[in-house]
């Protein structure tokens, strides 16, 4: 979507730097943004291309320095007059006969800024995340909510949106998920928990949330692997209407940076026998890099890569194509060549 | 009965296959066109260097030295969609590899090379036809004159049966072999068009009868009329003469038809089936592919003189001269008579027919009993290739016929 506007005020783009550097057309030199307006308004004022050197084109007036209105422009180019008069020049009383100065109005004419910069709606392409670091954040966000509840901060932790971890290394490493004989998260065992490591939750939970969530855990910091022993969690069968699956999955969606879409938790909901396995299964299907052509799309179809009767091309099969695969192009090549005629397209017509 | 060891058999065959004349010396590995077969015994230096590509990544040959190439570089075989249709739809044994599939739809006219060419399979493949062919049409047909089972041949593997059944296979002609083309089409040189006469004038016609001189029949003396014996002895399994090698070496150079280029590729399949997966999976073949075809045998026989013919069998045979007797009639005064009759050995009767007059119900009658009796064919028959199976019943020989009655 672009948000160049149509029409826009010319005092507006006047009174406004842009950090944004310009190529003069006629040398190809880098223009600071007031030689650019002074080059495009020298030139849509007259009508034609003036004369002048290179200094002169390039040279940074005073007036344009201040960042006035035109009105304030015409008044400092008449006490640029009025400063001539000292050579002897009468200086002018009004505008008439004056070259304008400024652009012509054109919207093309004013520099670009900050919001004519072209923002995608659907948001930029996030890092892929493999089946493993998914597992990972999983693990993470189901020892941390735990630990919470525990703590009684889970509701805490439910209202907020921190990306980062909130615990520190070593107690990932040795926290176990206990799973129920109904093979549901029954808890998790933390040997090393203490006071001190309350306190510090509590605190990371109370301070704001970082402005830049959009920037996951997975970009700048290391995640924890859950170990193999640890990983058995993900056999445990996923209970929504358990609040606390409510709590794993928001702090999960928060920790990977995306949302997880409805229709997938509605999928796999509707199978009591489904587990975390498989949310990380088909989370990590949906967040597959979409193919960008048709032959992206083709190629990974597996039932047509392991067809060996089907071949996918990348671009069009042209006729010529055709005659190749036959063998009879390079003869129709060669007869056309012999008669002086062109192999591909056409030859010009001498009057 | 011992086994043959196929896998020397297939090494001297299908020994490693390099074309070093098309790149020179110099250039790397990649550029030059080594072919092995998975059944190759004998090893060289090529085929070291070359094990070390990784064999899913083929190397890219550039456009201009693939149309240089007479044949499609053994590489292309493994991406052709229409070869690996091809092997599928024939229902070939997975041990048959799909390069040797591309080897047979080369014909020696489009590759001079013996190594890249179905030549040698064909000539093995042609074997195997006419072998199964000749056991399957006299075992079931013990009494069938020779000529018919000459034309009985042609009907179930002469060229123009294979070149149908390329056909019904699918199988599509290249309009010219190279390097560029997909490896699914047969690739063989066509013949140049023929000239066109200026002044089209009256179609000369030999009357004196087209005899052959056979390099191979030193007995055969020209424009002397060949008997079926001769024919036996010195031809191919068509009863046709063979030809000689100047003229397979003047054809070739010329190009070849695609009835002939067709024929070399069934054959071709046939013996490279035998090579690959062995004598259980080529008759195999044979029978689903062959033997699945419909003949008409009574339609294959032209009597001149039924009659005596049926008289001189009745003699041979020991048994009492034929007679002709009315069976039944309608209409003799009528302009539409209708003459039922049959022929008669004592009180046998050996043959019916009917017809207009009494002399073409007779006739009819008489070639009902001759073809009768050339058409026997035994409840329980069996053949000698079946027999060659490791646990195959032991071999009864079977009854064949004397021939036919030479009037």
């Amino acid at each position: 979507m672009s948000v160049r506007p149509t029409s826009r005020s010319i005092f507006d783009t006047l009174s406004r730097s842009s950090p944004s550097n310009h190529i003069c057309r006629q040398c190809r030199r880098t223009l600071t943004p007031q030689q650019q307006r002074y080059a495009s308004s020298a030139l849509s004022s007259n009508g034609q291309s003036p004369q002048r050197t290179i200094a002169q084109r390039h040279a940074i007036p005073a007036l344009f320095q201040s960042g006035k209105t035109q009105r304030t422009l015409v008044s400092v180019a008449r006490r640029d007059k009025e400063e001539v008069d000292d050579a002897g020049v009468t200086g002018a009383r009004t505008w008439e006969g004056l070259p304008i100065i400024g652009h012509g109005g054109d919207w093309k004419d004013m520099p670009e800024t900050v919001q004519d910069d072209y923002q995608s709606w659907h948001g930029t392409a996030l890092p892929t995340l493999s089946h493993e670091q998914l597992t990972a954040f999983l693990f993470q966000a189901i020892v941390e909510c735990h630990t919470c509840s525990e703590l009684g901060i889970a509701e805490t932790l439910a209202a907020g949106s921190h990306a980062r971890s909130l615990l520190s290394p070593d107690l990932f490493e040795t926290a176990t998920i206990a799973i129920s004989p109904k093979h549901t998260i029954q808890g998790v065992q933390h040997p090393n928990l203490d006071a001190d490591t309350t306190e510090v939750l509590q605190e990371k939970l109370q301070s704001p949330v970082e402005s830049e969530n959009t920037q996951t855990q997975a970009e700048n910091t290391q995640i924890y692997l859950p170990s193999p022993e640890q990983q058995s969690f993900l056999d445990a069968r996923i209970k929504p209407n358990n609040p606390m699956t409510f709590t794993i999955l928001k702090r999960f969606s928060f920790l990977i940076g995306r949302r997880i879409p409805d229709p997938l938790l509605t999928t796999l909901t509707q199978k009591p026998t489904n587990t975390y396995r498989h949310l990380v299964t088909a989370l990590n299907e949906h967040l597959a890099p979409k193919p960008a052509n048709v032959i992206e799309k083709l190629a990974m179809n597996q039932t047509l890569a392991n067809q060996s009767n089907v071949l996918v091309f990348p671009r069009r099969e042209t006729p010529v194509d055709k005659e190749k695969e036959v063998g009879r192009w390079k003869i129709i090549e060669e007869e056309l060549k012999k008669r002086g005629l062109p192999v591909l397209g056409r030859t010009k017509v001498q009057e | 009965m011992k086994a043959v060891r196929l896998l020397r058999w297939s090494g001297s065959v299908l020994s490693p296959r390099t074309r070093p004349e098309f790149f020179p010396i110099r250039q790397s590995i990649h550029l030059i066109q080594c072919r092995t077969q998975a059944t190759a015994a004998a090893t060289i230096d090529h085929i070291e260097e070359a094990s070390d590509l990784s064999p899913s990544q083929p190397a890219y040959i550039p456009e201009d030295v693939l149309t240089r190439l007479p044949s499609p570089p053994i590489e292309a075989s493994r991406t052709s969609a229409k070869l690996a249709a091809l092997h599928a739809r024939l229902s070939l044994p997975s041990r048959l590899p799909i390069e040797t599939l591309a080897r047979t739809l080369v014909d020696q006219t489009a590759d001079h090379n013996p190594k890249f060419n179905n030549s040698s399979f064909s000539v093995l493949g042609n074997d195997l036809l006419a072998y199964y062919t000749s056991e399957y049409i006299i075992c079931q047909y013990p009494r069938l004159p020779l000529a018919v089972v000459f034309a009985a041949m042609y009907a179930y593997c002469g060229p123009k049966a294979l070149a149908t059944i390329t056909r019904e296979w699918g199988v599509q002609p290249a309009a010219a072999p190279g390097g560029e083309v997909d490896p699914g089409f047969l690739q063989f040189m066509r013949l140049p068009p023929e000239p066109q006469p200026e002044r089209l004038g009256p179609e000369l016609v030999s009357t004196q009868s087209a005899m052959v001189a056979s390099p191979n029949n030193p007995n055969i003396v020209e424009k002397r009329r060949r008997s079926i014996s001769n024919r036996t002895v010195y031809d191919d399994e068509f009863g046709e003469p063979k030809s000689s090698g100047i003229e397979q070496s003047i054809d070739l150079s010329q190009g070849v038809t695609m009835e002939k280029a067709s024929a070399n590729f069934v054959r071709a399949v046939i013996g490279a089936v035998y090579l690959h997966a062995g004598r259980a999976a080529s008759k195999q073949f044979y029978k689903d592919h062959f033997m699945s075809r419909q003949l008409n045998m009574a339609s294959l026989f032209q009597f001149r003189t039924p009659t005596k013919d049926l008289s001189k069998l009745c003699a041979r045979e020991g048994f009492q001269p034929p007679i002709a007797r009315i069976l039944s009639e309608t209409g003799r005064l009528s302009r539409h008579p209708v003459f039922v009759v049959g022929v008669f050995s004592g009180k046998e009767k050996l043959g019916e027919g009917a017809g207009s007059s009494l002399d073409e119900a007779r006739t009819r009658a008489a070639v009902a009993a001759l073809k009768s009796w050339y058409l026997y064919s035994p409840l329980d028959w069996k053949l000698p290739s079946d027999t060659e199976e490791a646990n195959a019943k032991q071999w009864v020989p079977q009854m064949v016929d004397q021939g036919d009655v030479v009037v």
